[in-house]
């Protein structure tokens, strides 16, 4: 005979609606509200995505996991909403944009390690540029959060498991235990193709007392998770070439063109091979035909350096994806140039000098150890509206032209009481006069009497 | 999106009917197979194997009820994990509080004819009655869930539910089932 389950479920749908018509809310406790008390039941959006990954993946979403039940698994196994999301990216209004247009994939993954960590991946926001990751994990995972544990994401492979995590970084949201990592990949002619699928891998490990991760090579649990980028969203950018040449203090550079994907907008410059000058950095707007101003990125890479040239070679912004503008124009207003001329400066105890120093650079303080280091103090007063605090760069070089790192990590920039100052101290072991030389990265700074505009699209 | 939208986009075969169906009927899903396994990871396995199914058989199904298409879907796959695990000690009470009715039916009422018998009993009731009846021994709602759902205390659930499974094994004893 069949048991009570069987026939219990020959009641008719009419029936069966009633019972379920006034659909609880349950919190995330697993308790149950009443119906009508503190009613919170969202409207349901017309989301965009293709949720691709679902079906393909749902079968093996469970694989491996025990019967362990983290207080805290329910509380982080909800729906979370596009526009909940939205609120909570205030970090980056591009991203931002991207959610409350609903340009999202959704992933709805989740994992419990056999330690009981508990993870979900809810959403991905795909573009051509980029891939982000929005995630929950019940483990803290930035210094400063409680807990002795802590999480990081590990190595993210492609299908072919090749390495792709080099430009990775985790944002953390408004929400909490929510994060988002995110992986750029650069200008158009640069990258390579979006990967099919991507290995997503949290790591979990334990803290020390002060918080510190104890060892990073030895987590004690990971979590990993197979997304695949819709390719629908992977492939999407616009493109608008301007190639106009412009002269900047003598110097000439191209704008070459503009790139725009929802989840942010590059400006991508070419500093003539020529120019006496290297361009090391400039405050250039974007703004569109209805004077809305599009801010250079606050969070990731917010620029690129020519590897090869060492100019500046792309400047990254928030997006104009989602608004519809007929026409962008970059406003240059400032640049900060280099001679390549006076990029190396020689150091001399004897004189307590060093060769090339720039403008509003002075040297605080330089001692010859008893063990034969030298250690310097390099004073920099701030530029402009920009703050580059680096005034050297990380390694030093010797008369042979053979470059070493620094000691110990030699930019330190310590703010001065007065914020307008910044100093850093460096080391060289076993100086000699005349035989070391320091990179200056504090640039030259010039503001221009009258802003140079491009019409960019 | 209303349910019909929702199956109209699994026939177009757009996918994000599935994130639709998730947004309006995750929590309620997940409840159900809770209720009946015992267990966050296999209820959380049960709502997403739901679907999948749904996914697969619409089209070529175009269910009045998504709502309820899909939580029978559930409730039969958190079933099959309970038969396979029988962890849940709730499930083992509500099959102890309706043995007196269902385990005395003869075989002969499966089906069709067993049907009528339990829509007919559950017309015969009040509003109030018919959905603890159907909370309970349906969605396997606990006392406590169904005292707090309805406002009642979980004596008077209790009551309520003792007189409802008194009244069924009247009901069918009257319509002439063989107990």
């Amino acid at each position: 005979m069949s048991d009570f389950f069987e026939k219990m479920d020959l009641i008719n749908d009419e029936y069966l609606e009633e019972a379920l018509e006034n659909e609880a809310v349950w919190n995330d406790d697993d308790t149950v509200d009443a119906p009508g008390k503190n009613r919170t039941r969202k409207k349901i959006r017309g989301w965009q995505y293709k949720a691709v990954a679902i079906a393909a993946s749902v079968v093996l979403l469970f694989v491996g996991l025990v019967n362990l039940f983290p207080e805290t698994a329910l509380a982080m196994n909800d729906v979370l909403l596009l526009g909940d999301l939205a609120k909570a990216v205030t970090f980056d209004k591009s991203m931002k944009a991207c959610l409350e247009n609903e340009y999202a994939q959704y992933v709805g993954k989740q994992q419990i390690t056999e330690t009981g960590q508990f993870s979900k991946v809810y959403y991905m926001v795909v573009d051509a540029s980029r891939i982000s990751i929005f995630f929950k994990t019940d483990v803290p995972g930035f210094t400063g959060e409680e807990g002795n544990k802590s999480f990081a994401v590990g190595e993210v492979k492609d299908l072919n498991g090749k390495d792709i995590s080099g430009s990775g970084s985790i944002h953390q949201t408004d929400i909490k235990h929510l994060y988002e990592f995110r992986m750029d990949f650069g200008e158009e002619k640069e990258r390579e193709p979006m990967p099919e699928g991507i290995s997503f891998m949290i790591e979990y490990f334990d803290r020390d007392e002060n918080g510190d991760i104890i060892d990073i090579d030895k987590p004690f649990s990971k979590a990993e998770y197979h997304l695949y980028p819709d390719t629908k969203y992977s492939k999407v950018q616009k493109t608008y070439d301007v190639n106009q040449e412009i002269e900047i203090e003598g110097q000439k550079f191209n704008i070459e063109r503009l790139e725009v994907y929802p989840t942010q907008a590059m400006l991508c410059i070419e500093a003539d091979k020529e120019n006496s000058d290297l361009l090391w950095g400039a405050t250039i707007l974007l703004q569109d035909d209805k004077g809305r101003t599009y801010s250079e990125r606050m969070s990731g890479t917010n620029g690129t350096f020519d590897v090869e040239s060492d100019n500046l070679r792309t400047k990254w912004y928030e997006s104009s994806y989602f608004n519809e503008t007929k026409e962008i124009t970059a406003v240059i207003t400032d640049v900060f140039l280099k001679s390549k001329e006076e990029r190396y400066g020689k150091i001399s105890y004897a004189n307590k000098s060093i060769e090339h120093m720039p403008e509003g650079v002075q040297i605080s303080e330089m001692t010859l150890n008893d063990d034969g280091s030298l250690s310097v103090s390099i004073k920099a007063r701030k530029q402009g509206e920009c703050w580059y605090p680096c005034i050297e760069s990380f390694s030093y070089r010797d008369a042979e032209g053979i470059t070493y790192d620094f000691p110990e990590y030699a930019s330190q920039t310590i703010y001065t009481d007065d914020e307008e100052h910044a100093v850093t101290t460096f080391t060289i072991p076993n100086f000699k006069e005349d035989n070391f030389y320091i990179e200056w990265i504090y640039p030259e700074f010039e503001k221009l009497e009258k802003p140079i505009e491009v019409k960019v699209k | 999106m209303e349910d019909t939208k929702i199956i109209e986009l699994f026939w177009q075969r757009d996918r994000s009917a599935i994130a639709e169906v998730e947004n309006a009927y995750h929590h309620l899903l997940y409840h159900i197979a809770k209720n009946i396994t015992a267990s966050k990871e296999d209820a959380e396995e049960c709502v997403n194997d739901t679907y999948l199914k749904l996914w697969n058989a619409i089209p070529p199904e175009r269910p009045n009820s998504l709502k309820n298409y899909a939580a029978r879907i559930t409730r039969n796959l958190a079933i099959d994990v309970y038969r396979r695990d029988k962890k849940n000690t709730e499930i083992f009470i509500i099959g102890e509080e309706l043995e007196g009715i269902f385990g005395s039916v003869e075989n002969d009422y499966e089906g069709t004819e067993l049907s009528n018998l339990i829509n007919g009993f559950l017309g015969s009731l009040d509003k109030k009655a018919r959905v603890l009846f159907v909370r309970r021994y349906w969605q396997a709602d606990s006392v406590k869930e169904l005292s707090t759902y309805m406002g009642m205390k979980e004596s008077a659930v209790k009551m309520s539910l003792s007189r409802t499974r008194r009244k069924f094994q009247k009901y069918l004893e009257k319509e002439g089932v063989r107990v």
